[in-house]
C-alpha cells in the first residue's frame, strides 16, 4: 500500500501547477498589447507614415510621361489612373484603399485599448491624440481620392467613406455621407489637438499639437472654410515657425532637401510608383517653365536631361519617395490664400516674402508680388503649385478649385495621338472603389 | 573485443547450465505449427525465471518439451525453429505460459503475434481494433536512403508524398489523406515512444527495427490532440531478445546519374533572340537603357543599342547574333554545375544479452555529395543497456547521438540568374572560348560596370564559377537524445512506469563570403560613396563577410504511466493510464560581421543607423543591413491519456482510449486548451467458426472503431496580439509593433472523428491481406474566409491574399479505402511472391463559411495553393473556358454567354462557379507493386509506382515573362503566327505591347489542364545470400521511367517539374555473425 501512496503522491505533485505551467508564452516577441508602451509602439510603426493614397496624384498634373514609357509599364494601375480609367486598383491586393483602412486599424486598435485601460495621465492622452490624428489624417486623404469633391451645399446627398471607428472583426461598411465623412474627420483632428501634449515631438514621425493644427488648416482649406484655416494655420505657425534657406542647401547630393527637415512638422510619404520613376516622369513644361533663374527651387527640385526635359528630386523624403507630410511651407501657403480671400491682402503678401524669400538667390523682389486682390491670389496660387509638387496635393487643389471656386479647369494628356482629358467636377474624380471591397461589402459603387 | 565477447557468451552457458542442474519438478509444454496445430519437433525453447533462471532444450518428436524446475515463476519464453518465425514473449504477471505454444511458419506475411507499438504500449496485432500498419527493418533497409521515411510510400498503402512540393522534414508527407485545410499535413513522428521534433534526416535508417503506422482512431487517437495527420511510430533496435551476441554490419554504395537540362522547357536560343530584335524594334528597351538603377541589358540588346548608334556594322552584328545562336547555357550548367550524386552508407552493430541484462551498441556513417556538390556527412552512435536493477525494478537507457555536417554546393539551374527575377539568358555561357570562368550579366547594364570600374570601383562582373571557390558554407548540426525508463511492478498485474526524455539540438551555420566574391563586390560598390570633387569612401569594407547563424533547442519530456492486465481461461484485460508533460525550448539567433579577417579575427564596426545613397542609383538611400536576429520560443504541453482493452474467449475484443491535451497556445482560456478526444473499436476474430468453416479462409478477422483526433496550430492565438520589431523605417532604433492576430475569442482545436472498418484475411494459396475502409470527418477546421478589406486586417501570409480571418470556420470530410494484398507461391524450389498495395482517397470541403460568387481569379491557377470550396477537394484545378484562337490569334474565353476576348473583364467577373472543374490536383488512386522471385539463395524483385485520377496545369508561354523577366517557354515554337495557324494551334500570338491580362487568362484557362495519370517502374533489385543469409549483397536500379504516361506534354506529372528522376544505382552488402 506504501507503493500506491507514493504513487499518487508523485502524480499530484506532478499535475498540482499546470495552469501556470501553460501561461508561458509562446513566443518571447509576441504579445496581447495592453500598456502605454505597447499603443505607442503600435503607432510608432513606421507604416502609419507611410504609403497614402497615391493614384490622385499619378492622375493630377504636374507631370507627364511619354506614351512609349507608359505602354512599356506593367504596373497597370498606374498606367490606368494616369488616363482616369476605371481599372484602378483590382489588379493588386495592396492598393490605396485596403493600406489606408489597415492604419485606421491600427488606430482604432489602441483607441479600443485605451478604453479598456481608463488612465487618464499625459502620457496616454497624447496617444490617444496620436491614434485620433492618424485616423483623420488616414480619412482625409481616402476622401481626396474614394469621394467627390466637398461642396458649398448638398454633402448629405454625396456618398462619403464606411466610417470604421472600433477595431471588431463583425463591422458591416456602409458608405456615410461626405456630410459625415468631413464631420468625423474634423471631429477626429479636433479631439487629436486638444489631447496631444507636445508642440514639437521628438520623432517626426509622431503627431503633436503643431502638425494637428496643420492638418485642420489642409482640412477646412479643402472645405473652403477659409477662416478655420486661416485660424489654424496660424495657429501652427505660431508654434513652429522654420523655413529652411534654400541657399543652404547641398546641391551636390541627388536629393538636395534633407529628411525631417527643420520645416517638417508630421512626416508622411506617398506610395512610390513606378511611374514616377526618374526615368519616365516629366514635369510640366509650363510648371517647369514659371521658376525664374534665380529660383533655388528650379535647381533644389529637378534635375535635367539633355533634352532639357526634367525630373523631380525635391522630394521632403530626401529620396525617391514622395513626401505628402505636413510642413511649414504649405501652413504658410495656406495662411496667405485664406488672408487674400478673407481681403488681409498685406499679411498675405507679408507671407508670400517670408517664404519666396528664402527660395530665392539673392535679395527676393518684393515688388514682383501683385497688389490686387484677384492677382495676389493667382499668383498664390501659382506659388502654392511651385512650391508644393509632387505633396499628394495638386489633385486636391484640382478639386476644390473646380467645386467651390469655379476655376473650370480641365486635366488633358496626350498619349501618342490620342487626347485624354478630365472635364471639371466629373465623376472620374471619384476613383472606384476596389472590386473586391465592393463584392465582399456590399456597398455603393461610385457612379460612372 | 571479441574475446571478450566470447567470454560473456561462455559465462551464459555455464550459468545457465548451472541454473538448469538445479531441477526438481517435471513440467512440460508443447510447441505446434498455428495453422495445422501439429507438433513441431526440435523447435528451441529458452525460459527464463524471475530470478534469472535459464533453462533451455528441444522439443520432442510430438512437439512437447519437458524440463524438471523448481516451481519458478516463467517471465521470458523463446521458441526458435529454423523454417519458423521466432517467438519471444513475456509472461505478464498473474498470467501462465500458454499452451501450446503457436508458431507460424516463415514468409507467413501476416504475422499474426505481430507487436504493434503505439509509443505507449505494445499490443498483440491480433488483438488489437485499430488500423496498423508495420514495417520492418529487413523492407525498409531495401533502400538504402539516408531518410528514414521517404521510401514508406512504396512499402504499404495509405501513405502517399505530394511530391510536387520540395521535401522539407516531412511535410509533403500524408497518411490517409488531408485532415486540414490550411495547416501543415506532417504526421506526427514518435521515436522510441516520445513524440520527435528534430529533422528525420537525422534518424540513421539502420538504427531502425520497425515503423508502425497509426491510421484510425483506435490506433491514433491515444496521441490526442497532434494525431488527426496520423501517427508514426519508429522503433529501434536494442540487444532485447537476442539469444548470443550478435554483429551485423552493412555497407551500401549509391550514384545517381546528373539530370538531363536539355529536358527543361526553355524557349529556344534562336527564338530568345528573334523576340529581343522584335521588342527593339518596338523600342521596348528605350526606356530600360535610360533607367536610373542601370537595369541590365542582355548582351543582343546592347549589340543592337551599337549597331543603332553607329558603333558596329551590320555585319558585325550579324557575326555577335550568328555567334550567340549557337550557345545553350543548359548544355553549360549541366556541364559545370552538375554532377553525379554520390553517397555511401556504413553501419556496425554489437549487440549481446542474456536474457535479462542486453546491451547494444551502433555506430553509422553516411556521406552524401548532391548534383551541385553539397555535402553532407552523418555520424551516428547509439547505445542501449536493459538492466533488472534490484529486485523486480527494470532499467531501461537509450543514448542517441547524430553529427550532421553539412558543405553547401554550387549553384543549380534556378539559382543561376540574372538579377532580381529575371532568368538567365539562354546564349550565356559558364566558361569562354578561352576556357576561362566567363562573366553572365546580373543586375546592372555592361556598360555601367565598365565605367564604375574606370572610377575606381571594384571589378563588379558576375563569373558563376568562381563564386563556389569563394563562399564558404558550412553547417554542424547535433542532436543528442537521452531515455531513461524505470519500471517495476507493483503487485500481480499492475506496474508502474516512468519515463524521461531529454532532448539538445544545436546547428550553427557559419557563411564566409571572400571579399572577391560577387556578394562582398557587388555590396561593395553600392554603397561606395563619392565626394563633390570625385573622391570614393567605401562604408563597407572591401573585407570578407561573416555570417553566423546558431539555432538551439532543448526539449524535457516526463511521462508516469500505470499499466494492469488481468488474464483468466476467457478473459482478457488490460488497462493504462498516464500523464505526461512537456517543455520544449527553442531559440535563434544570427548575426553578420563585415570586414571580417579570418587570420586574425579583426572586424569593423560598421555605422548601420545611415542611410547611403546607392552608387548606381543615387536617388536609393539603404542602411548596411546589421544582420542581427533573435527569436526565442517555448511549447508546453500537460496530457492525460487512459487505453482499455478486453478480450473475451480470444474471439471479440473491445477497446477504448480517452486523452486531454493543454497546451500554451497563447492566449486561450486554460478551459479551451483542454480538449477530450477519445475512441472505441471492437474486433472479432472469425477464424474457426463453425458458420465459417470453409477450407478456403485460414484467417478472418473484422474490425470497426470510431473516435476523434485533434489537430493544433500553434501559429494562431484567440487574443489580438502584437509583435515586437527592430529597424523602423525612419528610425532605426525605434522599437515598433505589428499587429498580427485580430480578436478571436471562439478559437479551438481541429478535430477529425474517424470510422474505420477493416478485414484481415489470410487464405489458402498464400495468399493473405487486408482491406480497410474508412471515413474521416474534420470538424472545426480552420479557414480563412476573404474579408471586406475595410476591416483593415491584414493577416500574415493567408490565402485570399493579405485580407483575411482565420477561425475554426469549416468542415472537411476524406474517404478512403486501403488495400493490401500479399501472395507467396512456392512452385518448387521457386518461390513467387507478390504485394499489392492500392489506396483510395478522396477529399471534399463540406462547409466552409464564405460569401458565394467569389471572383474566381482566386482559384484557377496550377493547383498548388489550397482552394477551399464546398463539394470539392481541397485541391483541385480550375480554370477558364477556352474557347481556341481568333483570327488574330488571340485566345478567347467565354463570358455571359458568348466567345469574348475581354480578358480583363474575365478575369474581375467569372465567378467562382462559372469556372470550369477539372478534378483533383493530387491523385485519390495510388499504389505500389513489388514482385519477386527467389530461387535459393538469389532473389530479383521489380515494384513499380502508380498514380490515377488526377490533373495538373502545365506551363505556357507567358509573353509578359519572357519581355520583362527572360522567362520563355519552348511552346514559343508553336504559337499562331499568321491567319490559319489558329486551326492547328492553341499558342497565342506574340504582340506588343503585351496585355498581360491576356497572359493571365491563357495561362489558366482550361487548354492547358491535362491528365495526370501514370505508372513507373520505380525499382529493379537483385539480391543473393550466403550462409543462410548471414551474408547478403545486393544491387538495385530505381527510377527507370514510366511504363504508361497519361499527358502528352514534356513534364514528370509526379512532380510537375521539366525533369525526369535521375536513374540512382544502389550496390550493398551486409554481414550478420
Amino acid at each position: 500500500m506504501k507503493q500506491i501512496y507514493i504513487m499518487w503522491f508523485a502524480v499530484v505533485l506532478l499535475t498540482s501547477c499546470d495552469t501556470e505551467f501553460l501561461d508561458v508564452k509562446s513566443d518571447k516577441s509576441m504579445v496581447v498589447p495592453m500598456d502605454l508602451k505597447d499603443f505607442r509602439a503600435i503607432l510608432d510603426n513606421g507604416a502609419m507614415n507611410d504609403l497614402a493614397p497615391s493614384i490622385g496624384e499619378i492622375a493630377a498634373d504636374d507631370y507627364y510621361v511619354e506614351f512609349n514609357a507608359w505602354q512599356s509599364m506593367s504596373d497597370v494601375a498606374s498606367r490606368n489612373a494616369y488616363i482616369w480609367l476605371d481599372d484602378v486598383l483590382n489588379d493588386k491586393e495592396s492598393n490605396d484603399w485596403s493600406l489606408g483602412y489597415k492604419d485606421i486599424l491600427y488606430a482604432n486598435t489602441v483607441l479600443d485599448g485605451l478604453d479598456k485601460l481608463k488612465i487618464a495621465s499625459d502620457e496616454a492622452n497624447d496617444i490617444r491624440g496620436s491614434a485620433l490624428f492618424f485616423r483623420a489624417f488616414k480619412y482625409f486623404h481616402l476622401a481626396q481620392v474614394f469621394c467627390m469633391p466637398w461642396k458649398r451645399e448638398g454633402n448629405d446627398e454625396v456618398l462619403g467613406l464606411p466610417l470604421r471607428l472600433g477595431s471588431e472583426v463583425e463591422y458591416k461598411s456602409v458608405r456615410s455621407s461626405l456630410e459625415q465623412t468631413y464631420q468625423q474627420i474634423l471631429e477626429d483632428a479636433n479631439s487629436a489637438l486638444g489631447l496631444l501634449q507636445y508642440d514639437n515631438s521628438i520623432y517626426k514621425t509622431r503627431p503633436n499639437k503643431t502638425a494637428a493644427h496643420a492638418l485642420l488648416a489642409r482640412i477646412y482649406l479643402v472645405m473652403g472654410n477659409y477662416k478655420n484655416a486661416l485660424k489654424h494655420s496660424s495657429a501652427s505657425l505660431n508654434k513652429v515657425d522654420a523655413l529652411i534657406d534654400y541657399n543652404q542647401l547641398n546641391f551636390s547630393k541627388f536629393n538636395p532637401i534633407e529628411r525631417f527637415n527643420s520645416e517638417v512638422l508630421f512626416h508622411h510619404r506617398l506610395s512610390t510608383k513606378t511611374i514616377w520613376g526618374t526615368s519616365r516622369q516629366r514635369i510640366d513644361t509650363t510648371l517647369l517653365a514659371s521658376y525664374s533663374l534665380n529660383d533655388l527651387r528650379r535647381k533644389a527640385f529637378f534635375k535635367f536631361r539633355s533634352d532639357s526635359t526634367a525630373y523631380f528630386v525635391g522630394s521632403y523624403d530626401g529620396s525617391a519617395t514622395q513626401f505628402t507630410g505636413l510642413a511649414c511651407d504649405e501652413v504658410i501657403l495656406i495662411k496667405a490664400e485664406c488672408n487674400v480671400r478673407l481681403d488681409n491682402l498685406q499679411e498675405a503678401k507679408n507671407d508670400m516674402v517670408k517664404l519666396l524669400k528664402n527660395r530665392t538667390i539673392g535679395s527676393f523682389d518684393i515688388a514682383s508680388i501683385p497688389s490686387d486682390k484677384n492677382n495676389l491670389l493667382n499668383y498664390i496660387l501659382m506659388e502654392r503649385r511651385k512650391q508644393l509638387v509632387f505633396r499628394g496635393l495638386r489633385w486636391m487643389d484640382i478639386r476644390r478649385l473646380n467645386a467651390l471656386e469655379g476655376l473650370n479647369y480641365t486635366i488633358e494628356k496626350k498619349l501618342g495621338d490620342r487626347l485624354y482629358t478630365l472635364p471639371p467636377n466629373d465623376k472620374r474624380y471619384a476613383f472606384l472603389i476596389p472590386l473586391q471591397v465592393i463584392s465582399q461589402s456590399d456597398m455603393i459603387q461610385n457612379q460612372r | 573485443m571479441k574475446v571478450s565477447f566470447i567470454k560473456l557468451v561462455l559465462c551464459c552457458i555455464l550459468f545457465s547450465a548451472f541454473l538448469f542442474s538445479m531441477g526438481q519438478t517435471k513440467t512440460k509444454l508443447s510447441v505446434v505449427d498455428i495453422l495445422t496445430k501439429k507438433g513441431i519437433e526440435k523447435a528451441s525453447v529458452k525460459l527464463i525465471s524471475s530470478d534469472q533462471k535459464i533453462i533451455t532444450g528441444l522439443t520432442d518428436g510430438s512437439g512437447e518439451f519437458i524440463w524438471s524446475a523448481p516451481n519458478q515463476r516463467w517471465i521470458r519464453i523463446e521458441v526458435t525453429h529454423l523454417a519458423y518465425e521466432t517467438l519471444y514473449f513475456i509472461v505478464k504477471e498473474g498470467t501462465e505460459i500458454p499452451d501450446p505454444i503457436e508458431l507460424s511458419p516463415k514468409n507467413n506475411l501476416i504475422n499474426e503475434v505481430e507487436i504493434v507499438n503505439t509509443g505507449y504500449q505494445r499490443l498483440s496485432k491480433e488483438r488489437s481494433t485499430g488500423s496498423f500498419s508495420m514495417i520492418k527493418s529487413d523492407d525498409l533497409m531495401q533502400y538504402s536512403d539516408r531518410n528514414a521515411l521517404s521510401n514508406l510510400d512504396k512499402l504499404t498503402s495509405g501513405i502517399v508524398f505530394d511530391k510536387r512540393f520540395e521535401e522539407n522534414d516531412g511535410n509533403t508527407i500524408s497518411i490517409r489523406g488531408r485532415g486540414t485545410i490550411f495547416g501543415g499535413t506532417a504526421p506526427l513522428i514518435i521515436l522510441d515512444d516520445f513524440p520527435y521534433e528534430g529533422r528525420i534526416d537525422d534518424i540513421d535508417p539502420a538504427i531502425i527495427k520497425s515503423i508502425t503506422i497509426l491510421k484510425d482512431a483506435a490506433a491514433a487517437s491515444i496521441w490526442g490532440a497532434r494525431a488527426s495527420n496520423g501517427v508514426l511510430v519508429i522503433t529501434t533496435k536494442n540487444g532485447k531478445g537476442l539469444r548470443k551476441t550478435q554483429i551485423f554490419t552493412s555497407s551500401s554504395f549509391r550514384l545517381k546519374n546528373k539530370p538531363d537540362l536539355q529536358e527543361l522547357n526553355w524557349i529556344s536560343t534562336i527564338d530568345f533572340i528573334e523576340v529581343e530584335k522584335f521588342l527593339f524594334s518596338n523600342n521596348f528597351y528605350d526606356n530600360q537603357e535610360i533607367s536610373p538603377t542601370k537595369m541590365v541589358l542582355s548582351p543582343v540588346v546592347e549589340a543592337l543599342i551599337s549597331k543603332r548608334e553607329g558603333k558596329i556594322s551590320d555585319l558585325q552584328l550579324g557575326k555577335i547574333i550568328s555567334k550567340y545562336s549557337t550557345y545553350d547555357i543548359r548544355k553549360d550548367m549541366e556541364r559545370y554545375l552538375y554532377k553525379s550524386e554520390f553517397g555511401f552508407q556504413n553501419t556496425v552493430q554489437i549487440a549481446n544479452s542474456n536474457g535479462i541484462n542486453s546491451q547494444s551498441l551502433q555506430l553509422g556513417w553516411d556521406q552524401q555529395q548532391s548534383h551541385t556538390g553539397l555535402i553532407s556527412n552523418r555520424y551516428t552512435i547509439n547505445t542501449t543497456n536493459n538492466f533488472l536493477l534490484w529486485n523486480k525494478l527494470q532499467l531501461d537507457l537509450r543514448l542517441n547521438y547524430t553529427l550532421n555536417k553539412m558543405n553547401a554546393g554550387g549553384l543549380n539551374y534556378s539559382d543561376l540568374t540574372s538579377g532580381g527575377s529575371k532568368r538567365i539568358y539562354p546564349y550565356a555561357r559558364l566558361v569562354d572560348d578561352q576556357y576561362n570562368n566567363a562573366v553572365v550579366l546580373k543586375d546592372y547594364r555592361d556598360q555601367f560596370l565598365d565605367e564604375s570600374y574606370q572610377n575606381g570601383l571594384l571589378d563588379w562582373r558576375y563569373r558563376p564559377l568562381d563564386e563556389n571557390q569563394l563562399i564558404n558554407d558550412k553547417s554542424n548540426r547535433h542532436q543528442g537524445l537521452s531515455n531513461l525508463t524505470l519500471r517495476y511492478p507493483i503487485f500481480k498485474g499492475l506496474n508502474i512506469e516512468t519515463k524521461y526524455q531529454a532532448s539538445l539540438y544545436n546547428q550553427t551555420r557559419l557563411n564566409l563570403k571572400n571579399k572577391d566574391s560577387y556578394y562582398v563586390r557587388d555590396l561593395v560598390n553600392r554603397f561606395t560613396q563619392e565626394s563633390t570633387n570625385g573622391e570614393l569612401s567605401y562604408p563597407v569594407p572591401y573585407a570578407d563577410v561573416r555570417n553566423k547563424s546558431i539555432q538551439t533547442s532543448y526539449a524535457h519530456y516526463f511521462r508516469t504511466q500505470v499499466n494492469y492486465n488481468f488474464k483468466s481461461v476467457n478473459h482478457e484485460l488490460d488497462v493504462m493510464g498516464g500523464y505526461e508533460k512537456r517543455i520544449s525550448d527553442a531559440s535563434n539567433e544570427s548575426s553578420t560581421i563585415y570586414g571580417f579577417n579570418n587570420n586574425d579575427l579583426t572586424f569593423a564596426i560598421l555605422d548601420h543607423n545611415a542611410l547611403y545613397p546607392m552608387y548606381y542609383n543615387k536617388s536609393f538611400r539603404y542602411r548596411i543591413d546589421n544582420g542581427l536576429s533573435l527569436n526565442a520560443t517555448s511549447d508546453r504541453f500537460v496530457s492525460y491519456y487512459a487505453n482499455m482493452g478486453y478480450t473475451f474467449k480470444n474471439k471479440y475484443t473491445l477497446s477504448a482510449s480517452a486523452r486531454k491535451d493543454g497546451s500554451n497556445i497563447f492566449g486561450v482560456n486554460t478551459n479551451q486548451k483542454f480538449i477530450p478526444l477519445w475512441s472505441i473499436g471492437g474486433a472479432y476474430n472469425l477464424t474457426n467458426q463453425p458458420f465459417l468453416a470453409i477450407d478456403i479462409i485460414k484467417y478472418l478477422k473484422v474490425r470497426l472503431s470510431y473516435g476523434f483526433n485533434g489537430h493544433v496550430d500553434n501559429s494562431m492565438s484567440s487574443l489580438p496580439t502584437m509583435r515586437y520589431t527592430n529597424g523602423q523605417t525612419f528610425y532605426p532604433n525605434l522599437n515598433y509593433a505589428i499587429l498580427v492576430n485580430p480578436y478571436n475569442p471562439d478559437l479551438r482545436w481541429e478535430k477529425t472523428g474517424t470510422i474505420n472498418v477493416g478485414v484481415d484475411f489470410k487464405l489458402s494459396g498464400g495468399v493473405s491481406g487486408s482491406v480497410d475502409l474508412y471515413q474521416k470527418d474534420g470538424t472545426d477546421i480552420i479557414g480563412d474566409t476573404p474579408l471586406d478589406p475595410t476591416l483593415g486586417i491584414m493577416g500574415l501570409g493567408l490565402s485570399y491574399g493579405s485580407y483575411a480571418y482565420r477561425g475554426n470556420i469549416a468542415e472537411m470530410r476524406n474517404r478512403g479505402l486501403d488495400i493490401s494484398l500479399n501472395t507467396v507461391n512456392p512452385i518448387d524450389k521457386l518461390i513467387w511472391s507478390n504485394t499489392l498495395n492500392i489506396s483510395y482517397n478522396a477529399n471534399e470541403v463540406r462547409s466552409y463559411q464564405q460569401k458565394n460568387n467569389l471572383n474566381g481569379s482566386f482559384f484557377v491557377g496550377t493547383g498548388m495553393k489550397v482552394n477551399p470550396i464546398v463539394g470539392k477537394p481541397i485541391y483541385s484545378i480550375y480554370s477558364y473556358s477556352f474557347q481556341g484562337l481568333d483570327e488574330f490569334g488571340d485566345p478567347q474565353g467565354w463570358q455571359e454567354g458568348q466567345i469574348n476576348k475581354d480578358y480583363s473583364k474575365i478575369l474581375t467577373s467569372t465567378n467562382v462557379d462559372e469556372l470550369i472543374y477539372h478534378g483533383p490536383a493530387v491523385a485519390p488512386w495510388y499504389g505500389n507493386y513489388r514482385t519477386r522471385f527467389s530461387y535459393g539463395p538469389m532473389s530479383i524483385s521489380a515494384a513499380i509506382a502508380f498514380k490515377f485520377g488526377f490533373y495538373f496545369r502545365r506551363e505556357s508561354i507567358n509573353y509578359n515573362d519572357l519581355y520583362q523577366d527572360w522567362r520563355g517557354h519552348s511552346d514559343f515554337e508553336k504559337r499562331w503566327q499568321k491567319p490559319g495557324d489558329e486551326l492547328k494551334t492553341s499558342v497565342p500570338a506574340m504582340i506588343y505591347p503585351n496585355i498581360n491580362n491576356r497572359d493571365l487568362f491563357y495561362s489558366n484557362s482550361s487548354v492547358l489542364v491535362e491528365r495526370g495519370d501514370y505508372i513507373r517502374l520505380s525499382d529493379i533489385r537483385y539480391e543473393y545470400n550466403l550462409l543462410k543469409g548471414s551474408i547478403k549483397c545486393f544491387a538495385m536500379v530505381e527510377n527507370l521511367g514510366f511504363v504508361y504516361k497519361k499527358t502528352n506534354a514534356r513534364v514528370n506529372p509526379e512532380t510537375l517539374s521539366d525533369l525526369s528522376l535521375p536513374r540512382m544505382y544502389t550496390l550493398g552488402f551486409s554481414l550478420r555473425y
